[in-house]
């Protein structure tokens, strides 16, 4: 008798336990249903946006004399039609250009040694990077000014060398 | 309380899931992101610390501070000959520590691989807590078949400094070996686990006995994985385009960069297409003008680039086979892990080296992930046998008008389950209806199993489309349907229980399945016709009951439209005309129908007579009757 007891406690223990599961489930579900629009859009507008960077690439290439021709006035149209498109969607580019690198919205494909900008700084940007009503799209692939690294240290203490080489005082890390 | 997270902490990924409601889930990390990059970074700067895909981003500008592949330092010496090796290459410092272990330097700051590897393992935390809305204080964490002692102390230091008691440490191929549900089928069963990720190569065969998982053997290669692919498929594109255009990409570091995301995109693609373009415009330039990419990469071609490389695991494959004594025909099952198993080369290897079809029904890059989550559901006492739940395998239902099959029961429901319908009489009068109990996917009764059969009588004498008779199926844990008919007016019930699963093996099951999708155009189109045809024959039944109901407010010339209508639909019926033919002849009907309405209504308005009773809503259900409305001769329709 008592075995069953404890067995009829452990089942509705465990039945408890399934409808809670069951019940958070669907909460997160619904969660991510909602972010699901928003993600799928997202994800389909970042798969186009090669098509854009090659049209700005494009445009970027031509040459003087060509420049003011109207087919490539027609060109410079269509980019600025798409990227009117996007806005309406809610993409925004995003600031790179002269600000801090962060890593929440660029990615650094390569680095630039300059003395005469503050460590750290986005000296260009490679390729846009775009956000989706503050979310990251697709972070900005840019160019990091750096500083000459000090002579190799012997053991890793000297921690001191790195305040040798600032020029500036290091700039403010925004947000 | 509290859920235990599963953990694969991997060599360049990570992954994390947990059990919910039975089954392991992954969890999503703050990014959005189902794996998490094993990166960890530090600003020299301003001593920011970066955990996964933001360390990567920044990597290039901070090598010296970014630490990737830690987990190829844990719980080693400095002098470690493959601590030695990887120094090498490893951007950043590896430094003897006081006891002899390999530690990294990292911001100016000396950290031991354990305390690396708790920074990711504590952003996995923070992540899941943030997603589950709970404190997690608990894990299991995975380790490859061949850590020793001191890596998995390591590891389980690592998860004790980001703040999780870790429950176990399992072997990744154990969690891949649950993750397939392969402890389920309670047999004795050797298993190969074929795992090629992103850096490394790992082979292992277990074998299961008795709920106890053991490594018979491992072999590996630690240098090889998806990364090697990847530049094999980069050095190509460079060459076809030196020769092409006489220009060296890799001198340019920014169209590199484009050609390696190329590269790929096009490996991925190539797993489930035979060939792609890459196609990259303006690429470089030179005095002659700006130069464009195009280059078509066929699936052999792919192959031929990588074919050594998919050859190389092949030796470590036989190695652990030897070393186990065991051959191909001993084993079972042999399972694939890790992204890179995705590409049908590396597949078609381990079917040749295993004599087997290697199995993919897990997604690869999760496999290990969700085993340890089921790892620490067990342990958490989470899984039970009882709740070994099993899906219907085929859809249930039963016959209706014109020889469909009306679904109750959907395949793959996991049972227990129950479901009732309404459904009613097909013929003025009729007292009795036939419930015949189906199994299958095709839309036609006659194409699916029969499994069942039963009379409900007893039904008072009434129109058609009146009574109501509720259908209910009820399958247990055990796949033992109870099929009931319950007449709503009369309470009379009639019922049989039905062994739902019985004599269909999973092939034919599966052939099933596929036969009803082969046929699902035709059997869609025969479905369709046959409604028409039973909505056809509501209307007319319908409007000639409204005919004679409201014969005094019908004007004589609308009658004899309306009957020219009717008769024109009795006739395609007869003659089995087609859909379209039929379905004008009955638009038509359905107009002449408003005009009833409108007469009866009209007159309504002025007189203030009585609304009609149920002629004129049987007519308004007939009309707003969705397409699985009918009624069957002899058997019964939904209501």
């Amino acid at each position: 008798m008592a075995q069953a007891e404890a067995r009829a406690k452990e089942y509705l223990d465990l039945l408890q336990r399934t409808q809670a599961d069951f019940r958070n489930y669907k909460k997160r579900m619904e969660q991510e249903r909602q972010g699901l629009r928003e993600q799928l859009r997202g994800e389909t507008i970042a798969r186009l946006l090669p098509v854009l960077d090659d049209l700005t690439r494009a445009l970027g290439e031509a040459s003087q004399e060509i420049a003011q021709h109207p087919w490539v006035r027609g060109v410079e149209m269509v980019q600025r039609k798409l990227l009117a498109l996007l806005e309406t969607e809610g993409v925004a580019r995003i600031e790179a250009q002269g600000r801090p690198f962060d890593p929440w919205e660029h990615e650094a494909v390569h680095y630039q040694e300059s003395a005469d900008h503050s460590e750290g700084l986005v000296l260009a940007v490679y390729r846009d990077g775009y956000k989706l009503g503050g979310r990251v799209l697709r972070p900005a692939q840019v160019i990091v000014a750096r500083h000459a690294p000090a002579a190799e240290a012997p053991s890793p203490s000297r921690v001191g060398d790195d305040s040798e080489l600032k020029g500036d005082a290091p700039e403010a890390r925004g947000g | 309380m509290a859920k235990v997270i599963g953990i694969d902490l991997g060599t360049t990924n990570s992954c994390m899931a947990v059990m919910e409601g039975g089954e392991p889930e992954v969890i999503e990390n703050a990014e959005g992101g189902r794996t998490t990059p094993s990166v960890v970074a530090v600003n020299p700067k301003t001593g920011e610390r970066y955990v996964g895909m933001l360390a990567k981003r920044q990597a290039v500008t901070n090598p010296e501070n970014t630490v990737s592949s830690v987990k190829r330092l844990m719980g080693r010496k400095f002098d470690d000959p493959e601590v030695q090796r990887d120094l090498k290459w490893l951007p950043y410092k590896v430094v003897k520590a006081p006891n002899g272990d390999a530690h990294v330097v990292m911001g100016g700051k000396t950290y031991s691989p354990p305390e690396v590897s708790a920074m990711i393992l504590q952003k996995m935390k923070q992540d899941a807590e943030a997603k589950l809305g709970d404190t997690i204080t608990q894990a299991v964490i995975t380790v490859p078949a061949y850590f020793n002692d001191s890596q998995r102390q390591a590891t389980k230091d690592a998860g004790q400094i980001a703040g999780l008691e870790v429950l176990r440490i399992i072997n990744e191929p154990t969690a891949s070996s649950l993750a397939f549900g392969l402890d389920k089928k309670k047999q004795e069963r050797t298993i190969a686990v074929y795992d090629l990720g992103g850096g490394t190569f790992d082979v292992s065969l277990l074998s299961l006995g008795e709920g106890v998982f053991e490594v018979k053997s491992t072999n590996g290669d630690t240098h090889l994985g998806g990364d090697d692919f990847d530049r094999r498929i980069v050095d190509w594109i460079v060459a076809e385009f030196k020769r092409d255009a006489g220009i060296d990409l890799r001198q340019d570091r920014m169209a590199l960069q484009r050609l390696k995301e190329a590269g790929e995109r096009a490996k991925v693609e190539l797993s489930t297409v035979l060939q792609t373009e890459i196609n990259l415009p303006f690429i470089t330039a030179d005095a002659s003008g700006p130069k464009h990419l195009i280059l078509t990469l066929t699936r052999a071609k792919l192959e031929s680039l990588v074919q050594d490389l998919i050859d190389k695991s092949e030796g470590p494959c036989l190695q652990a086979l030897k070393d186990a004594g065991l051959k191909p025909a001993d084993f079972q099952e042999a399972i694939l892990v890790g992204g890179m198993t995705r590409m049908p080369a590396v597949s078609e290897l381990v079917r040749r080296v295993f004599a087997k079809e290697p199995n993919k029904s897990v997604n690869p890059d999760e496999a290990v992930a969700l085993g340890a989550a089921i790892q620490a559901g067990v342990l958490k006492g989470e899984v039970h046998d009882v709740l070994l739940l099993d899906v219907t395998p085929l859809t249930l239902g039963i016959e209706t008008l014109g020889g469909v099959m009306t679904p109750l029961i959907q395949r793959n429901t996991t049972v227990p389950s129950a479901k009732s319908e309404a459904f009613s009489t097909a013929a003025d009068g009729q007292t009795g209806v036939e419930i015949h109990v189906l199994q299958g996917e095709r839309p036609l009764a006659a194409e699916n199993k029969s499994i069942g059969r039963f009379i409900l009588d007893g039904i008072l004498p009434a129109p058609r489309g009146v009574p109501q008779i509720e259908v209910s199926f009820d399958i247990d844990a055990n796949g033992i349907l109870a099929v009931s008919a319950k007449d709503k007016g009369t309470g009379r019930q009639q019922k049989i229980t039905i062994q739902a699963s019985s004599g269909l093996s999973k092939d034919q099951i599966e052939q099933m399945v596929r036969d009803a999708e082969a046929h699902g155009e035709e059997d869609r189109r025969k479905r369709e016709e046959i409604e028409v045809r039973n909505r056809a024959d509501s209307l007319v039944y319908s409007v000639e009951k409204l005919l004679q109901e409201q014969a005094d407010k019908v004007p004589a010339d609308l009658k004899t439209e309306v009957d020219g209508k009717v008769s024109a639909v009795k006739k395609a019926l007869e003659s089995k005309a087609d859909a379209a033919a039929l379905g004008s002849a009955v638009a038509e009907l359905e107009q002449s129908m408003q005009k009833i309405g409108a007469q009866v209504y009209g007159q309504m308005a002025g007189a203030g007579a009585r609304t009609e009773g149920g002629a004129d809503k049987g007519g308004a259900d007939q009309g707003g009757k969705g397409p699985d409305g009918g009624t069957v001769e002899g058997e019964f329709r939904e209501v």
